[in-house]
């Protein structure tokens, strides 16, 4: 097969003496074969072959992904969240979902206690540290934290106004470790 | 079983012009649905049918899971103006088995280690019935979950023969099925040709099934041939994703 071809899934690319199998492709008895379609393509620095995609792909958690969560459960050590997008994406994610925050990642500042920065239900911008064995999440930067909280005694919306977050329903005033652009984030840019 | 019409004409050739190792026309389109991850639609004769593919997906119930591979749920459904008696709607005996089948022959192609505990959901939706609905249903998921970029050690392609008034024929039509002596449907992997999925209905002796074989799986060949170009029609021009 030469290079910069459209492949199919199952064709042979080439060998395992020749390259490795990288992105989709894979190897079967010394051969390397595609697994997608697009266009066949050869790391030369690793002399990898690689399939580079034209049709969407499952979209699979990175290390340094941008994502958005909804929080599931505040322990006294960490918070549980519910990857639910993937920055840049428009498909779902495959595989596990469920990352955890721990404290001393909230927050660049000393946080003592979950529950005083996020509450159950808010929606957070957060950033993937790791993927293997478990996900686990950073809120350090000022563009991370919370871009959509709930009132904890009337589930309305949230609206911030100074530096204080205040129900629009029932006037309560709740504290949260918000996203710089809480209330106007970029709906085409989340 | 002896019939009254004759579906094989002194010249060979069977009710609808046919030869005997013909095929109906096959029309494939890919990505038609554009909230599912993939999907194709497909004609195949008389036959309809539009497939859906969502996923890898965390699999739900969460017992269902394989914390080793990615499990594959097909389900295939007949839709009840899909023949000319209306079909009571839902799954039933024969939906619940052609659903199974296809899942376990799709499974070997796909590259489940890939994504554990996930599930792929594949939906077929069969608009139009006229004999061999599984085998344009397989056809079609094949291509769908091409579309999907799920990794896949090959495209799967499915076909049958069959036996009408004595004679071994490619693809029966509806005419051929109900009056005919046997059928046999079967999917394979192309590029190796290895058998995904083989069953039959009525009797055959092994001379004949061997020829049936034969003649289904050249069958394959030919609608998987169909199955490139299309995918090929769409993505050639496209431009790459990332």
């Amino acid at each position: 097969m030469t290079e910069n071809n459209m492949v199919l899934p199952g064709e042979k690319l080439s060998t395992s003496e020749e390259l490795l199998s990288g992105d989709g492709t894979f190897e079967e008895d010394g051969i390397i074969k595609a697994a997608r379609v697009g266009k066949y393509v050869v790391d030369e620095k690793n002399r990898r072959a690689m399939v580079k995609p034209v049709t969407s792909i499952p979209v699979l958690l990175k290390k340094g992904d941008t994502v958005l969560a909804e929080v599931r459960f505040i322990r006294s050590s960490m918070i549980i969240a519910n990857v639910i997008h993937v920055k840049g994406e428009n498909r779902r994610i495959s595989g596990d979902t469920n990352g955890t925050l721990r404290v001393s990642e909230i927050s660049q500042s000393y946080v003592k206690d979950p529950a005083s920065e996020f509450s159950l239900g808010d929606i957070i911008r957060a950033k993937v540290t790791q993927v293997n064995p478990n996900i686990q999440l950073e809120t350090k930067d000022r563009s991370l934290g919370v871009i959509k909280g709930l009132c904890t005694k009337c589930r309305h919306s949230l609206i911030k106004k100074d530096n204080i977050l205040e129900c629009e329903n029932c006037g309560n005033k709740e504290r949260r470790r918000t996203a710089i652009d809480y209330g106007n984030y970029d709906l085409n840019n989340l | 079983m002896e019939s009254d019409i004759k579906l094989i004409d002194d010249n060979g050739k069977r009710l609808d012009g046919r030869a005997p190792d013909e095929l109906r026309k096959i029309k494939i389109e890919v990505g038609v649905l554009h909230r599912a991850e993939g999907s194709c639609y497909l004609e195949w004769g008389g036959n309809k049918v539009m497939v859906a593919v969502y996923g890898p997906k965390e699999a739900l119930p969460r017992h269902t899971q394989n914390p080793l591979r990615a499990i594959v749920n097909a389900r295939y459904n007949m839709a009840a103006f899909s023949v000319d008696d209306r079909k009571r709607p839902g799954p039933d005996r024969r939906s619940r088995e052609i659903s199974k089948v296809i899942s376990e022959a799709l499974e070997k192609v796909i590259l489940l280690e890939k994504f554990p505990r996930a599930s792929i959901d594949v939906n077929i939706e069969v608009l139009n019935a006229e004999a061999g609905t599984r085998c344009a249903g397989l056809t079609a998921a094949g291509v769908a979950l091409a579309d999907a970029g799920i990794p896949l050690k090959d495209i799967p392609v499915s076909c049958a023969a069959g036996k009408i008034d004595g004679h071994v024929v490619l693809d029966l039509g509806k005419e051929e099925d109900n009056f005919g002596d046997a059928d046999l449907p079967i999917a394979i992997s192309p590029r190796t040709n290895e058998i995904l999925l083989l069953q039959m209905d009525g009797h055959l002796t092994v001379e004949e099934f061997d020829k049936a074989l034969e003649m289904a799986i050249n069958g394959c060949h030919i609608a998987s041939d169909i199955q490139k170009k299309a995918i090929m029609d769409k993505y050639q021009s496209a431009p790459e994703v990332k």
